[in-house]
């Protein structure tokens, strides 16, 4: 029998067929060791148990967040002899495993994201009420979007939704919700909100959504966020990054849009309102119209009354000028020629003179004329 | 863009500017009347808006891949 010899890449090349025909992707559950990060791009760590411990290799982009010695993980790779550096498993994603890595996991990246102030309350925007458009990350064949596009339907039916349809759960649904982000927020026309949610689930199910890459690009999103993850006690850092949290996919459809039959029951109520105000307008102006009638009707009574008052009193100071009253009197008025004679100059003896009493006119002649005193 | 959509946020503005004006009283009649039959157009538009029974959500899909 005639011995096989290889040389060392043909080794290498043989191994990695055998490698990939046997195990395609493997998935290595263990804990979680020497894990370290070079160059802010690379990460090297192993997996490991009580007997054995695998080397393994992923870009930083692979990590679900920050990660720590002791935790347990699942990795999804593929196994790779590498010509210079050995034996690796090449890792295409990476997720803490069980209750307590879940939540030591989840706990770094809050503190992480925390620090940069990713979820503070005042990167928090209004969100456009009602919206036109709506884009929709979930799972189209999910609970969730049953229960929120039959609410939205039920309550405000003027929406587009435009449904980015990924996975919610398993080691692709961090990619694909973080890329479906993305991608509503290049749209050409972007949506006037956007609304990730799933329902309920074990912290496993819903892992992807305290994934950093997600969280990010919730963050990140430039079309004001709505997030409803699980039930109402689960709290996901999708939601603490999100613009407005929802409890349910049902009360995100709640929160979204009006209900078009209180919206319409609000208007009609404004519709008396409006009425009621423009008649009070015009009731006060009438009112207003009527009392400045009053005060002008007085003023004018007024004004009347003042100059008859006056009319009287030059009456009064005019009759005392009726030369008539003094006549009556018995005092009698001298002309001559028409000219009152007033002193002794005005006449001369012999002319002829006009004398008027109250009751007659006299012609006579001067016989003569002296000065007095 | 050859159909005007219907903009029922900005319609909703509008009337609650008209509400405010009113609600901020010191008016004149003239104004009141005109600001009236305003709110009454829009009213009545947002109130057939919203009474529409063939309105219905419009639902487009795209499936998300995986990257890369």
């Amino acid at each position: 029998m005639e011995q096989l010899v290889y040389t060392p890449t043909d080794f290498v090349a043989i191994a990695n067929q055998s490698l990939a025909y046997t195990f395609g992707i493997a998935y290595i559950e263990g804990e979680l060791a020497n894990f370290r990060i070079s160059k802010n791009k690379w990460v090297y760590f192993d997996i490991k148990d009580d007997m054995a411990k695998v080397s393994c290799f992923a870009t930083i982009y692979a990590l679900p967040g920050p990660l720590e010695d002791g935790m347990l993980v699942k990795v999804a790779g593929s196994p790779r002899l590498h010509p210079q550096f050995g034996f690796s498993v090449t890792v295409q994603s990476i997720q803490p495993s069980g209750e307590g890595s879940i939540k030591k996991a989840f706990d770094l990246l809050k503190v992480k994201l925390e620090s940069e102030d990713l979820f503070d309350e005042s990167r928090k925007r209004a969100l456009p009420y009602p919206p036109k458009n709506i884009a929709l990350v979930t799972s189209s064949e999910s609970a969730a979007y049953a229960d929120f596009t039959k609410i939205i339907g039920a309550r405000w039916p003027f929406v587009k939704i435009t449904v980015y349809d990924t996975q919610v759960q398993g080691e692709a649904a961090p990619a694909q919700l973080a890329a479906a982000i993305v991608a509503a927020n290049n749209e050409g026309t972007p949506a006037d909100i956007l609304v990730v949610t799933r329902g309920g689930g074990s912290a496993d199910d819903l892992a992807a959504f305290n994934d950093e890459r997600v969280v990010r690009a919730i963050a990140a999103s430039r079309i004001p966020t709505l997030v409803a993850i699980g039930h109402e006690v689960d709290e996901s850092l999708a939601e603490l990054a999100a613009d407005m949290r929802a409890s349910t996919p049902s009360n995100a459809a709640e929160l979204a849009v009006p209900d078009k039959q209180s919206e319409l029951y609000h208007i009609k109520q404004l519709h008396t309102r409006f009425a009621q105000m423009v008649r009070n307008e015009i009731n006060a102006e009438r009112s207003s119209v009527q009392q400045h009638k009053l005060l002008f009707a007085q003023s004018i009574h007024r004004l009347l009354q003042r100059q008859q008052d006056g009319l009287v009193s030059i009456k009064q100071i005019l009759s005392a000028y009726n030369p008539d009253n003094v006549l009556q009197r018995g005092y009698a008025l001298v002309a001559s020629s028409g000219k009152v004679v007033r002193s002794a100059t005005d006449v001369t003896a012999g002319q002829s003179i006009q004398i008027t009493t109250a009751a007659a006119m006299i012609k006579a002649t001067v016989t003569d004329v002296q000065e007095r005193n | 863009m050859a159909k005007q959509e219907f903009d029922y946020k900005k319609k909703r503005a509008e009337l609650d500017e008209l509400l405010a004006w009113f609600e901020r009283g010191d008016v004149s009649v003239d104004e009141a009347i005109s600001k009236y039959q305003q709110a009454e157009k829009l009213l009545a538009e947002l109130e057939t808006y919203l009474a529409a029974t063939q309105a219905k959500i419009e639902i487009l899909t795209k499936k998300i891949t995986n990257p890369e």
